[in-house]
């Protein structure tokens, strides 16, 4: 192969390329991620979930998977196997067709940055270091009421003026993660880290009156919270166990109840020029309060019975259903935070299975296809909210990812994408059917290590 | 195999074209209805406010005019003064009288400088442009003049000007209130008393000559005359010199007005009786205590136009052709600046709401764009005035914009109605807010 081209004008090229990926997705954050499911109103909105983009076109699993091309971000054990440092970022696109059965459904499309990472070794795959940033939920729902109101327009006379009643849901929650991965033998790795998870969560809604001689309103509902958790992890490998050659691993992370404190602050805005007005009530113009996040554990097995094939198996489970919260429902609000209360939520759990092929195996001399990773998964989850109280909502999904190599040995460049649906348009429920493309750039290059003459 | 620099020149761009769709979305009311605290609200009301108090108030109009009184690119030509008497069966008996004065500057050209007073015709040439009463009844008018210098700019409608005791002809003019065209012959005597100034224009501005006032004696017309075409007409047989008006003034009065019931207050432009409406009562206040949300803000001030009915064919009533609304500024509040809304010069706490020419006659309709602010602020700060007054006035533009529609009419004697008690809110004075729930 002719990876020969040279390696720090390369490497600068990636940062700039990284660089124009992050600055085009800054537009699109602060546009609130575009819009997403209706269900992302509830709770804490959608949880985001991404480890790295092997991960994700395995099912968004893969949490004992050694890999020496990816940090994954979910078990900070498999940190330890550094030997690159190497610098992630990802943005994805969603689309989502939402119906509920009755009338017309709604197309609506997201786009945001999956995550920025960056890891380095302390020791060559003995002690490493993790950092990252991406979300922790999506607040991004949008949906809307379209009514009418007489105006009298002549004297006597009146006609009805249409108007839109807007919901939205905008922003949503953080987490920047920073820990260490450390090799105990060669079986057995630990990891830890510390996770500061903030940010706020705006509900909107707004009437406008497009063209009709109205003053719109906007009306916003943002809650601001931050906290600080942690997430321990640890990771067990075998070798030649049904086969040589192959590796067994186990993996698993527990991350730690988390309590968020925040404040909640309601504006009204009525025109789109006017900076808004903070509604006070009872002399209070933000009213304080905390919600807990329950642990999350995960654990999983992946099989490598060559170099060419990989199996990944996963089950992730988190107690949201003793998610509490001391935002009251109160004045001047008019919902309770989170939407519809702690009833609301119920237990998260997921499975996936995933596979990768790697028809080059170890062989880094073959073909360029040849170095292609092929990833296959599938996942099936219950999420964390239940609008109604009482009916689970189920998200079945397919993933699907090619890693293309590049010049830079320890550098890939991902293409994953996902389609499934959620929910069901039974009772209240709305479904959603959604696919998922993301890109993401792995660069991955020996920094502060000396090169020895081999 | 493209180089590592294009494949990441490709990935960016991949990325990019993701990024960039994401503007896409078409959102339906799917969800709306999902879960216990249902997406709802934002649906806007209308809430009618009846002023706690309504009532009539005489603020006597500014009916006198002269050239500085003109505002840029006004026509001189529509303003007005009135002569006359008018029983209306809805308003009663009304006096007008007329008062112009004209600018003697003109140079004379020497057959009138130097000819006898008894060749000189002197003539007072008007045009009708108002008619208010019976059209069949003649008008007998009797010309004075005026006794001394009148201060007639901006002078208001209740201010009388002394005049000659006698006037200047002993028996009356008439005049026909169907015709455009009045002249009224002025006397050899009046001539000759005021030779001087009328045959050399240096001593005009010294001389005794200082206006007309007419004053109706008999009829049942009040007529109007336009100000800028109105000429004093200096004849002899083979020359003219005219005179153009310098300053005119209506002096108007009202008798007793007949009883129109409880559910209903007489306005009446000229002697200045407007409609004064209060929302002292705490409704508006109450309404932004409770976090409303303000969409839109209108007074309107419905006319009871059943009574624009002439009540016979040869009785001529004219209908209302504008309407002014003022407020008066509560202790604190903002200047009307501020607020949007233009001062009135004279009384200094008063601001002016500009109004809706489109629902002349049938109402007073304040601009919604000048009454948002005024209510916004309301909402939260409480009320920036303390009350506010509709008056009528008359308009010679079609189409005023809103900074016409502040200012002041020309002279009229258009009565309106408005109706005080009614089953339908939409029938009475009222402020019109749209708003929207928490």
């Amino acid at each position: 192969m002719a990876f020969s081209s040279p390696r720090a004008r390369t490497f600068t090229s990636a940062l700039v390329a990284l660089l124009a990926v992050l600055l085009a997705s800054g537009p699109v954050h602060a546009q609130s991620n575009g819009d997403g499911s209706v269900y992302s109103r509830f709770g804490l909105g959608t949880l985001q979930d991404f480890s790295s983009s092997q991960a994700s076109a395995l099912g968004h699993g893969a949490f004992a998977l050694r890999t020496f091309n990816y940090n994954p971000d979910a078990n900070p054990a498999l940190w330890s196997d550094q030997i690159f440092t190497r610098l992630s970022a990802g943005a994805f696109y969603q689309n989502i067709r939402a119906s509920s059965g009755r009338g017309p459904s709604s197309r609506l499309a997201s786009g945001s940055l999956e995550a920025l990472q960056f890891n380095f070794p302390i020791y060559d795959r003995t002690l490493g270091l993790g950092l990252s940033f991406q979300p922790y939920t999506q607040y991004n729902y949008r949906t809307r009421r379209d009514s009418s109101i007489a105006v009298e327009v002549t004297p006597g006379n009146t006609a009805e003026a249409d108007y839109q009643v807007n919901f939205r849901g905008s922003g949503g929650l953080y987490r920047f993660r920073g820990g260490l991965g450390y090799r105990v033998t060669d079986a057995l790795r630990v990891g830890a880290s510390v996770d500061v998870i903030f940010g706020i969560i705006e509900s909107q809604r707004n009437t406008d009156f497009g063209q009709v001689p109205l003053r719109d309103i906007r009306l916003n509902d943002a809650t601001r919270l931050a906290g600080v958790g942690g997430t321990v992890g640890a990771h067990l490998s075998f070798e030649n166990v049904l086969a040589s050659e192959d590796a067994l691993s186990i993996g698993g992370a527990l991350t730690l109840p988390t309590t968020l404190n925040g404040s909640r602050v309601l504006t009204r805005t009525e025109s789109q020029s006017v900076s808004p007005d903070t509604i006070r009530a009872n002399g209070q113009s933000s009213f304080d309060g905390e919600v807990s996040l329950p642990w999350r554990s995960r654990l999983g097995v992946a099989y490598q019975p060559n170099a060419r094939w990989t199996f990944t198996a996963d089950g992730l489970y988190e107690p949201w259903s003793s998610f509490t919260s001391t935002f009251s429902d109160q004045e001047p609000f008019n919902r309770r935070f989170p939407v519809g209360g702690e009833d609301t939520l119920t237990d998260r759990w997921r499975i996936s299975v995933g596979t990768q092929l790697l028809p080059a195996g170890s062989d880094q001399f073959s073909g360029y296809l040849a170095n292609v990773a092929y990833r296959l998964g599938a996942y099936t989850e219950q999420m964390y909210v239940r609008p109604d109280g009482r009916s689970h909502v189920q998200t079945y999904a397919a993933t699907a990812g090619f890693s293309l190599p590049t010049s830079l040995s320890g550098t890939r460049i991902d293409l994953n994408l996902e389609a499934g649906t959620r929910g069901t348009t039974e009772g209240p429920l709305v479904q959603d059917n959604f696919y998922r493309v993301a890109l993401h750039v792995n660069f991955g290059e020996r920094w502060f290590q000396e090169r020895r003459l081999r | 195999m493209m180089n590592t620099s294009s494949r990441l020149a490709v990935a960016v761009l991949c990325g990019a074209v993701l990024l960039s769709v994401v503007s896409c979305s078409d959102p339906a009311s799917v969800g709306t209805g999902l879960g216990p605290d249902s997406l709802s609200g934002g649906d806007p009301q209308v809430k009618n406010v009846v002023p706690a108090r309504l009532d009539t108030a005489r603020v006597a109009p500014l009916t006198g005019f002269a050239p500085s009184a003109l505002l840029p690119g006004s026509d001189p030509r529509a303003w007005r003064f009135l002569t006359g008497t008018v029983s209306d069966p809805l308003a009663g008996r009304i006096e007008a009288a007329g008062y112009v004065d004209f600018i003697g500057s003109t140079e004379r050209p020497s057959s009138i400088a130097d000819e006898d007073p008894d060749s000189l015709d002197a003539t007072l040439h008007l045009r009708r442009s108002y008619l208010h009463g019976d059209t069949t009844s003649t008008l007998e008018v009797q010309l004075y003049d005026l006794d001394g210098d009148a201060e007639m700019d901006r002078a208001p409608a209740d201010t009388t000007f002394a005049t000659e005791l006698q006037p200047i002809r002993s028996e009356s003019y008439s005049i026909s209130p169907t015709d455009t065209l009045v002249s009224l012959p002025l006397p050899t005597a009046w001539i000759e008393e005021h030779q001087a100034a009328l045959q050399d224009s240096s001593s005009f501005g010294n001389s005794s000559f200082d206006g007309f006032r007419l004053t109706a004696t008999s009829g049942n017309v009040v007529v109007g005359f336009e100000h800028g075409s109105a000429r004093l007409r200096l004849t002899t047989i083979t020359d003219t010199v005219e005179f153009r008006p310098e300053k005119s003034f209506t002096h108007i009065e009202r008798g007793r007005a007949p009883s129109l019931g409880e559910d209903r207050l007489l306005l009446q432009d000229g002697v200045g009786i407007g409609l004064t409406m209060a929302w002292d009562d705490g409704r508006i206040d109450s309404l932004g205590a409770t976090n409303l949300l303000l969409n839109r803000a209108e007074i309107s001030v419905p006319v009871d136009t059943t009574l624009f009915t002439s009540p016979g064919s040869n009785f001529v009533r004219p209908r209302p052709t504008g309407y002014r609304i003022l407020a008066t500024r509560a202790e604190g509040a903002p200047s009307c600046g501020p607020l949007g809304l233009f001062a009135l010069t004279e009384r200094g706490e008063q601001c002016i709401f500009p109004t809706v020419p489109e629902w002349v006659p049938a109402a007073a309709r304040v601009v919604p764009d000048r009454t948002f602010p005024v209510f916004e602020r309301w909402f939260v700060e409480g009320p920036p005035f303390t009350s506010f007054r509709m008056e009528v006035t008359a308009r010679t533009v079609a189409s005023p914009n809103a900074q016409e529609t502040a200012r002041r009419g020309v002279p009229s004697t258009v009565p309106v109605v408005i109706r005080t008690d009614a089953a339908d809110v939409e029938d009475l004075p009222r402020a019109v807010l749209t708003v929207t729930p928490l």
